[in-house]
């Protein structure tokens, strides 16, 4: 916590295209800014560069009982760091 | 504007018997559709015939379309799909599901050839010029 922000982190998540896996993920953070928009930081293991590159893209973090699921607005990947800003999926 | 010629992915719903369901890839990448074969690979030499593994045949293809389905335990609690699931189920189910994907199966690759044959027909006669009445 950050005064009054939230700060969602785990340790595995994927980047999807539809179903497809996009990326691999470790690390992740979700924090919002002071503009009220949710971003993700997160270390990416292992890309497919063509899936990574279309749209639309989903963060999706495994759960025992199903999945949380943000849908990706932008995404810049740089190396190994990913940063993205994400809205929860409706 | 030209085709695209990525596959998308899309999935699409498969009714089972009992109101089960398989959700399942639309269309296999050609990666996908190289791997259900490959993945049956035992050994292979060159200038031989390869040897496949009879234990993955007709499991690779499953395993490559599934996305999920609704298959639930003996509890009534959901099983994820998962190969390991999929050796569990009695013959029959399997079988229900192998030919429920070569059905879909089938019917991607028949409208993906008529869809080949209206674009062929298409190319043709836009090369064919116009007769000229004299």
């Amino acid at each position: 916590m950050d005064g009054n922000r939230l700060t969602i982190k785990g340790a595995v998540g994927e980047l999807r295209w539809g179903y497809s896996p996009a990326a691999s993920l470790s690390s992740w953070a979700i924090a919002t800014d002071s503009a009220g928009v949710m971003r993700l930081t997160a270390t990416v293991i292992q890309q497919d560069a063509f899936r990574a590159s279309q749209r639309p893209l989903t963060f999706v973090v495994p759960r025992p009982t199903g999945a949380w699921t943000w849908t990706i607005h932008s995404l810049q990947i740089a190396g190994s760091t990913l940063v993205a800003s994400i809205n929860p999926q409706e | 504007m030209s085709r695209c010629r990525f596959v998308q992915p899309e999935s699409v719903r498969l009714p089972l018997s009992d109101g089960d369901y398989l959700d399942v890839k639309r269309e296999l990448t050609a990666g996908e559709q190289r791997g259900v074969f490959t993945d049956l690979i035992k050994t292979m030499h060159a200038g031989e015939a390869a040897e496949l593994d009879p234990k993955l045949v007709g499991t690779t293809k499953i395993v490559a379309y599934v996305l999920a389905w609704s298959l639930t335990d003996a509890a009534g609690q959901p099983v994820p799909f998962s190969e390991a699931a999929l050796n569990n189920l009695t013959p029959e189910d399997f079988a229900e599901i192998a030919k429920a994907i070569d059905d879909h199966e089938a019917a991607v690759e028949k409208a993906r050839a008529a869809r080949k044959n209206v674009q062929a027909g298409e190319t043709a006669s836009s090369l064919t010029s116009p007769s000229v009445a004299g």
